[in-house]
């Protein structure tokens, strides 16, 4: 009981603390008239403070530091799943899912690109804490603090299995995902990450906070209500479907987790080989252990890794030429290059009329070749950038593919450093852990 | 049975008991949570198809409200819409409010569906019962050969697909613009016209009524020697009078022995050409353009007409354009050259701008939306091929008026007045010279020059006097003086370069001096007439018309006909009243010993045979 007050006390400090913070926006074209009548001046509230963009890092510090504690050290899965209730709270209803670590890829995306952006200092933070964590920690983030995968961990209810072989090939969705998002972030084409992110408009189901203007219930695309709502009811069976194959973010941390310097085990000491745990990831990431290799087989798993490596080669060159080629519809992407196209679509009469595009353009009584030419600078981004994307996929494509001929040797049951979300989940299958948590209450159960 | 089995058997009961408790409210909660989502969808429809600003039946009431026949319908019509418009957004904050509500609900309900569901879940769970598995480390082999298909297929599956866009890309880079086939060059270009060198002098065009409101449209007359007595009714000056077999408020032109006027109905658009010493039709063409014109009539109000705008000759050819936004030019054999289409023209009331024509190119002022959304622009025609010499968008809403074109600061421009910018242009190439945020409303009188000034005047704003000179934004640089009193809502300004006159449709005349803006009269027009008592007294005028200055007097004419000739001095002084016998809303061609009026049915020339 002590720890829910505590949880609900921290709760209600942060809601006083963020109240009242309200961008303003006219919603309605405002009337002339001509009656005399003087329309009194908009009264604009003052912008969100910076204090609380460092309250949002101050949050997400301490959020990672409570998670990787409680993932680590305490082993405690149940003080992660009130984590997890308290980081959905507030960086998901509370900030409408808007203090997000991984939509902050794009802004480090855009300000890599070249294109005079500057990364305000606290998205920066939300971009690198949790990397940083990951690197001492393991996903930690994922366990507790991402508000996209505490949504997701807390609707598990009954999950089934999903192939290996299917994991696989789904969990690359997640790497070509993550280069298309910095190829448009780069390029200043969009921010895909956000437009598509299923969560947001649940998120903003409840518009705590914000004035509903701003953030209306239902505001956001239809559409996107429906696909979160569908990865949801898929999450109830299949655990963190978004988080294990398109989130990019994930995929960033999947790289560091291999290498962190702590990660979270299954058993706090020697695994005894029960077999209790083989099943108790709802995510796929236990891994068992592998046993000696026949010589035989060794031998034929080299020669195929060596036409792999070939493959793999091969893909990379392609996957590079290919976006070279696709430097055309992918450019679209581009509200500038879209714009061009349509002015001159309609200047060289080949269309009949204007549309919005088109009239924003006109209204800036600017030269259509001034348009041209930036239009041309934007596709010049592209024709650099799309040959690099098409490698990345083609990088991820045979990078797999060797992965999955290459054996390691693993003796105990333990966690894949890359798909383990540190959700805890695999600590009570563990008779040794059992045993630990008897004597640490004296004889009785706990958690 | 043991105490040990009773205590299981007990045990298994509580654990059914829970999980049918789970159960039960995960499916209460999940209904719960169905029916709020319906309603949530239902409502958001709703929302989305009846956005108050998009009611149709708002826009069919605003329609209305523009062809009310006289002010007590419109008034009626506007407290309806008001009433209605508000009823709207009641509806649609109620909505929201609504939607919020259901949101917190949608959250509630699921959640509680899915902490239910997981504790049914967990009555069920299974502990772990591993058991010897002899063909693990084969299964793994094969699920490694499965993953290996999978990636593959992947592979294949994002290079078809990239393979296949790449195919069917046809697009071109965007940033490589090139000109349709047969156009010239684009916005901003000075291209040389077609017909480099076939259009008249400054000296030739002095000469004539090439235009609305005269050379440069200044409503000025370069002939003193101009009819000032005759009685149409009695056929006293009267050189001829023709009918025009379709109306239209344009004014006419004048070239030599042609006078040219216009005229159209919803379906049916006509270019009319007159000898000017007989009053004869030498000719009478219809205009349709080669792909057909628009199948929509445009929206005009009906003071307006389909053929306000009045038509442009430079002497080799004549130009017209219609409220559908058919533009056509003939020569003076009546040979068509071309047609053109340049509609719908998304202009309430009904487009009214007149043409210009300059070094052979036709100038065509299209000016519509909102301030918010303009969607105006300027255009240069060859008028020999139709072809589109140069555009440029304009910053401003649909407006009514015509531009001037004028020398000044030693350069020519096109000054066009519209909301809220009153912009100069270069005829020659398009570019823009200066502009001044100074109108606003609805903007139907044309602006003028003279003594180097820009005269811009419209109801509701100001009467701003402008030097030319500037580049830029000059509205706080530019305006010599401004004036409130006695704006203009359709009638043109007048100025001699001494004094300058407004005139509002009501019959207000209001002089103002040149020098420094101060106010020299200001006074009503006013006729006698024979009450239903037979006693004679002084009633109002309407003027529509836009006046003309005649050496040292100005003619302007009011609706019913009469031409009041006033005394172009600092004294209002009413020379003469001329009845032609006929309404009169277009504007005069004034010529050597003749002037051309058009009446609602008739062309007049008034003059001495």
């Amino acid at each position: 009981m002590n720890r829910h007050a505590t949880a609900a006390a921290v709760l209600a400090i942060l809601a006083a603390l963020l109240a009242g913070a309200a961008p303003a926006v006219e919603r309605f074209a405002l009337p002339q008239f001509k009656s005399g009548y003087v329309r009194p001046a908009t009264e604009v509230p003052a912008p969100r403070a910076d204090l609380y963009d460092w309250l949002d890092v101050s949050a997400l510090a301490a959020a990672l530091a409570a998670a990787s504690y409680l993932a680590i050290r305490a082993r405690s899965r149940r003080g992660l799943w009130w984590l997890a209730v308290m980081s959905l709270a507030y960086f998901g209803f509370w900030r409408g899912g808007c203090a997000c670590a991984v939509g902050a890829t794009q802004n480090v995306a855009l300000a890599l690109g070249g294109g005079g952006y500057a990364v305000p200092a606290a998205v920066a933070l939300f971009f690198i804490l949790p990397l940083a964590a990951t690197l001492f920690f393991g996903r930690t983030f994922c366990a507790g603090v991402c508000p996209l995968g505490a949504l997701q961990e807390l609707v598990v209810v009954r999950p089934l299995r999903v192939p290996a072989w299917l994991e696989h090939s789904l969990g690359l969705l997640a790497y070509i995902y993550l280069g298309a998002a910095v190829l448009f972030a780069a390029t200043g084409s969009a921010f895909v990450i956000c437009e598509y992110d299923p969560f947001v408009s649940i998120f903003r189901l409840a518009p705590l906070g914000r004035p509903a203007s701003t953030m209306n219930a239902l505001g956001g695309s239809t559409g996107m209500l429906v696909l979160g709502a569908a990865f949801l009811a898929a999450g109830l069976f299949i655990g963190r479907p978004y988080c294990r194959w398109l989130c990019p973010y994930g995929a960033i941390l999947r790289l560091l987790g291999r290498v962190s310097r702590w990660r979270v085990t299954i058993t706090p000491e020697e695994c005894i080989k029960c077999r209790l745990c083989e099943d108790a990831c709802p995510f796929g990431a236990i891994r068992r252990p592998t046993g000696d290799w026949p010589r035989g087989e060794r031998l034929i798993e080299r020669r195929r890794l060596a036409v792999l490596l070939v493959i793999a080669a091969a893909l990379l060159a392609a996957g590079a030429g290919l976006g070279w080629r696709l430097v055309g519809p992918m450019s679209r992407m581009h509200h500038t290059v879209r714009q061009a196209d349509r002015v001159r679509l309609e200047e060289t009469g080949q269309v009949e009329g204007t549309v919005d595009l088109s009239d924003a353009f006109y209204a800036t009584h600017r030269p259509p070749a001034e348009l041209y030419a930036e239009a041309a600078a934007v596709e010049a981004s592209f024709a650099r950038a799309s040959p690099l994307f098409g490698a990345w996929v083609g990088l991820v494509l045979g990078a797999k593919l060797i992965q999955l001929s290459v054996r390691r040797t693993r003796t105990d049951y333990e966690p894949d450093r890359a798909a383990c979300v540190s959700c805890g989940r695999c600590f009570a299958y563990c008779p040794i852990e059992r045993e630990r948590w008897k004597k640490a209450s004296g004889g009785t159960n706990a958690s | 049975m043991s105490a040990s089995a009773a205590t299981t058997s007990s045990g298994d009961a509580r654990a059914r008991a829970r999980f049918h408790a789970a159960a039960a409210s995960a499916a209460v909660a999940g209904l719960f949570t169905l029916f709020v989502c319906g309603f949530l969808a239902a409502a958001h429809v709703r929302t989305r198809t009846l956005e108050f600003h998009e009611s149709e039946e708002l826009a069919a009431l605003r329609a209305a409200m523009l062809k009310a026949p006289d002010a007590a319908s419109a008034a009626h019509l506007k407290e309806t819409i008001r009433r209605r418009d508000l009823r709207l957004r009641e509806d649609y904050f109620a909505r929201e409010g609504f939607t919020r509500t259901g949101g917190y609900l949608l959250l509630g309900g699921a959640a509680v569906f899915v902490i239910a569901l997981a504790q049914a879940a967990s009555c069920r769970r299974r502990l772990p019962m591993p058991r010897p598995d002899p063909e693990a480390a084969e299964r793994a082999a094969r699920s490694r050969r499965l993953a290996r298909v999978a990636v593959a297929s992947l592979a294949l599956a994002i290079g078809g697909a990239g393979i296949l866009a790449g195919v069917l890309w046809t697009g071109e880079p965007a940033g490589a613009a090139k000109p349709a086939p047969g156009e010239p060059a684009q916005a901003g270009g000075g291209a040389p016209p077609a017909a480099a060198g076939d259009f008249p002098t400054p000296e030739e065009i002095a000469k004539q009524w090439p235009r609305f409101r005269g050379p440069g449209g200044l409503g000025i007359s370069a002939y003193t020697d101009v009819p000032d007595a005759w009685n149409g009714p009695t056929g006293e000056g009267i050189l001829w009078k023709a009918p025009v077999p379709l109306p239209g408020e344009n004014s006419p032109v004048v070239w030599g022995d042609r006078v040219f006027v216009t005229g159209a109905t919803e379906k049916n658009r006509e270019v009319y050409c007159f000898d000017a010493a007989t009053g004869r039709m030498l000719w009478q063409k219809p205009v349709e353009t080669p792909e057909g014109s628009a199948a929509e009539p445009p929206e005009i109000l009906e003071d307006t007409g389909y053929a306000a705008p009045t038509a442009a000759t430079d002497g080799r050819r004549v130009a017209a354009i219609f409220a559908n936004g058919d533009v056509a030019c003939f020569d003076f054999a009546g040979r068509r050259l071309w047609a053109r289409n340049l509609g719908p023209i998304k202009n309430s009331y009904g487009y009214s701008s007149s043409l210009n024509m300059h070094l052979g190119r036709v100038l065509v002022l299209l000016d519509q939306g909102t301030p918010a959304k303009p969607a105006s622009r300027l255009l240069a025609i060859d008028a020999a091929t139709g072809k589109t010499a140069w555009e440029t968008a304009r910053p401003v809403a649909a407006s009514w008026a015509t531009p001037a074109l004028v020398r000044a600061a030693e350069r020519d421009q096109l000054v066009t007045a519209g909301n809220p910018w009153v912009i100069a242009y270069d005829p020659a190439g398009g570019a823009e010279l200066w502009r001044a945020k100074l109108l606003d409303g609805d903007v139907a009188p044309s602006p003028t020059f003279g003594a180097g000034l820009v005269f811009a005047a419209n109801t509701g704003t100001k009467l701003a006097a402008i030097r030319p000179g500037g580049r830029g934004d000059v509205t706080e640089s530019a305006v010599a003086w401004s004036a409130e009193d006695g704006l203009p809502d359709i009638v043109s300004p007048l100025t001699d370069g001494k004094l300058v006159w407004l005139f509002t449709t009501d019959g207000l005349v209001t002089c103002y001096r040149v020098k420094d803006g101060s106010k020299a009269y200001e006074k009503e027009l006013e006729v006698v007439e024979k009450g239903k008592d037979g006693k004679e007294k002084k009633v109002g005028v309407v003027v529509k018309s836009s006046p003309a200055l005649v050496g040292d007097r100005f003619y302007v004419v009011d609706e019913k006909g009469l031409t009041h000739i006033l005394a172009a001095g600092e004294e209002f002084k009413v020379l003469a009243i001329l009845p032609l016998g006929e309404a009169v809303r277009a504007s005069p061609a004034f010529l050597a010993r003749r002037i051309y009026m058009r009446g609602e049915k008739h062309l007049y020339a008034v003059g001495k045979k």
